[in-house]
């Protein structure tokens, strides 16, 4: 029988120091025909191992049809991810995955796409706009809002100023707390919203952040007509096994790690409050 | 139910030809011979008069008057602490996964509640990922059950849980104290398996053992515990129709020790870490964990959504008493009546009380003409 709690190793080939706590990391399984079939959707996630200290549910952050390497974007919050912080170029930690849902994409073919980013929360939603952004041509108007605390703390410096700079998408992003070079927007993210215009008709939101961020993001979309099942939003638990049998991130009878993280708020209304 | 015994073990179907009659004598000769060849779990006697399933290498430990063991046996396949795999440190990663006993498990006079509490982990641990830890356990086990002609514990409810006294399926043989003989159901070719390491003689149930059995059945109704309604508070529980007030109550009752989920049978959750044993290996390894303790969801960033004791309160209930649960295990009820928690609990947020308050007490206002 397959041992679903065992990772495979991985090698870190690249770092990405992309702000003062968070780092990309460009992770190349050890074996490669363990890479070769290593097939992912956008949204979904990995268990990242630091041997000795734990495993943590962390989402992929690149393309799926990057194929010779896969990334992951980790803020240091607390024992594992710091211990990942740690490690260098070469060094090898364990993977469990890809696991849970992902976003959906096909099926929201010639919609308007809105979509909503908050700190940490960029990293998933990155796995979907770069390979959206491949099929451009099969959407209508592209929209990307992101909010960070501060400047320093924005994610994917380079990619934000290329979005900025492609005519065929919005991208508008503001920062919780000014510093004394930055001219853009201040205020959290959905003050964005009153720069731009949402179809409510045609439009589907993806979001993801944190908890607080959401809760306001799909209060703001509701109050401007989108319905309940074009408003899909990530959510995040406590997790441990990532495949449904700890207990950690149930949620009534759905577990977030194999029927989520990704949820349409039509799915989250039924979700009980326990 | 039959899907997924035939994952576990291949079901027969029961029919008179599966009951046989086996003299009390024999069984013991069985037991015997099949020590020589496999593990056997069975009660015995401990140093209070109260019962403990342990492995036994000789069938004079058994007692056999035992009642009930207050751990569930789903220690035997899900451990309190177990060991996944081993792991080095330094250098290049290299990963070393245990050696797998091949050794056959056979728990012996296991009770019918926690037969049905194994089915219901066997579903969960097999169903979209399947847990190789448990099912490889699950598989290699043989549950010869012992129907309750009365109930081991005071506090049993299988009655009202559908899980006992006697079971129609989940065991591999299921074994009927007639007085001076057995009547034993064959339930599984791993019930045939055990027979056959037993090696003996044994004829098939006569109509008059068979009439017997259900004569028993009928007795044993007598003495069952029937007033825990548990439908009711699955209606409002799964209908999110119970007052808050009643959650808050509980809530302040619970000092959130987690005794209720760690002896409950259908509780599975569990604790993932690393240790190291030297500075050169480790050793992941899960143990048993509660979704009573307030830093079960407790997230990184310090948010956490079941951070009042109420709320994990409602959690547990969810779990056993909730219709969602029921539809997603085969229509099998979260709580199998086994009244562990009633003895665990030491503010008497057991179970049965809480089913007996929500019918009582836990209505919303409205919602009283409805139900
Ligand atoms: C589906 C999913 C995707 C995620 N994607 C990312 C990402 O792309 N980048 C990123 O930086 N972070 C992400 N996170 C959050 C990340 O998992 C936590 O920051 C991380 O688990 C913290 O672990 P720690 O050991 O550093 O902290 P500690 O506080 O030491 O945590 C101890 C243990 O608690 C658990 N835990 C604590 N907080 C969380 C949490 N928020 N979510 C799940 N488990 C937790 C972990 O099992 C961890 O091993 C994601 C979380 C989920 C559920
Ligand atoms: S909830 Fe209580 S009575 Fe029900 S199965 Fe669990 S321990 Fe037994
Ligand atoms: S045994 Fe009782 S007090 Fe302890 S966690 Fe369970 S309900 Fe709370
Ligand atoms: S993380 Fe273990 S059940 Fe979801």
């Amino acid at each position: 029988m397959a041992n679903i709690y065992l990772p495979d190793i991985a090698v870190i080939k690249d770092i990405i120091q992309e702000t003062s706590d968070t780092k990309t990391f460009v992770l190349r399984f050890k074996n490669p025909k363990v890479q070769k079939n290593f097939r992912f959707k956008s949204g979904q996630f990995v268990e990242v191992s630091v041997f000795g200290v734990g495993e943590v549910p962390i989402g992929i952050s690149s393309s799926p049809t990057e194929k010779k390497n896969f990334e992951i974007t980790v803020r240091a919050v607390g024992s594992v991810t710091n211990a990942l912080h740690q490690k260098k170029v070469g060094d090898e930690i364990g993977i469990r995955g890809p696991l849970g849902n992902n976003f959906p994409i096909d099926e929201m073919k010639d919609k308007k796409i809105l979509i909503i980013g908050g700190g940490i929360g960029l990293p998933p939603l990155r796995s979907l706009i770069l390979p959206m952004l491949e099929k451009r041509g099969k959407f209508k108007k592209f929209t990307i809002l992101y909010g960070a605390r501060t400047p320093d703390d924005r994610v994917y410096k380079n990619l934000l100023k290329k979005w900025n700079e492609k005519r065929d998408v919005e991208f508008l992003e503001t920062v919780d707390v000014a510093d004394n070079g930055w001219t853009g927007n201040v205020g959290v993210v959905i003050t964005l919203f009153e720069k731009i215009e949402i179809d409510p008709q045609d439009t589907v939101a993806y979001t993801c952040g944190p908890p607080i961020m959401i809760e306001f993001v799909i209060q703001e979309l509701l109050s401007i007509g989108l319905p309940d099942d074009m408003i899909i939003s990530t959510l995040e638990r406590y997790m441990k096994c990532g495949v449904g049998k700890c207990g950690h991130c149930a949620i009534g009878h759905k577990y977030v790690c194999i029927d989520g993280p990704v949820f349409s708020f039509k799915d989250i209304k039924t979700l009980p409050e326990e | 139910m039959e899907v997924l015994h035939s994952k576990i073990g291949e079901v027969i179907k029961m029919d008179s030809k599966n009951k046989i009659i086996l003299g009390k004598k024999e069984l013991i000769t069985a037991l015997k011979n099949v020590i020589t060849k496999m593990d056997v779990v069975a009660p015995i006697k401990g140093s209070e008069g109260e019962t403990h399933f342990q492995k036994i290498e000789s069938t004079e430990e058994i007692f056999w008057e035992y009642t009930h063991d207050i751990y569930p046996p789903k220690n035997f396949f899900l451990k309190q602490e177990e060991d996944l795999f081993r792991f080095s440190v330094n250098g290049k990663i290299d990963l070393k996964e245990f050696p797998v006993s091949q050794r056959k498990i056979v728990i012996f006079g296991i009770r019918s509640c926690d037969v049905k509490g194994l089915e219901y982990s066997d579903l969960f641990f097999s169903n979209t990922y399947k847990d190789n830890y448990y099912l490889e356990k699950r598989k290699r086990s043989i549950l010869v059950s012992m129907a309750c002609v009365k109930p081991p514990f005071d506090n049993c409810f299988c009655m009202c849980t559908n899980s006992g006294p006697f079971l129609e399926s989940g065991f591999d043989l299921q074994i009927v104290d007639l007085g001076k003989k057995y009547l034993i159901n064959i339930g599984t070719k791993k019930g045939e398996d055990f027979l056959k390491a037993g090696k003996v003689k044994f004829v098939n149930a006569g109509e008059k053992e068979i009439a017997r059995v259900e004569e028993l059945k009928k007795e044993a109704d007598v003495y069952f515990e029937t007033a825990a309604y548990i439908a009711k508070a699955i209606i409002q529980v799964t209908g999110d129709k119970v007052k808050e007030e009643l959650w808050e109550d509980f809530g302040e009752a619970c000092i959130s020790c987690g005794s209720c989920t760690h002896l409950c049978p259908m509780c599975t959750c569990f604790d993932v870490y690393d240790w190291l044993e030297d500075g050169n290996y480790g050793v992941r390894t899960r143990n048993w964990d509660s979704c009573h303790y307030a830093g079960y969801t407790r997230e990184a960033s310090g948010h956490n959504p079941r951070g009042q004791s109420k709320e994990r309160v409602k959690r547990r209930c969810y779990h056993k008493l909730s219709y969602q649960y029921m539809k997603i295990n085969n229509n099998l009820h979260g709580c199998v009546g086994c009244g562990r928690c009633v003895i665990a609990c030491p503010v008497f947020l057991d179970i049965p009380t809480i089913i007996k308050r929500i019918r009582r007490e836990g209505l919303i206002e409205k919602e009283i003409d409805k139900v």
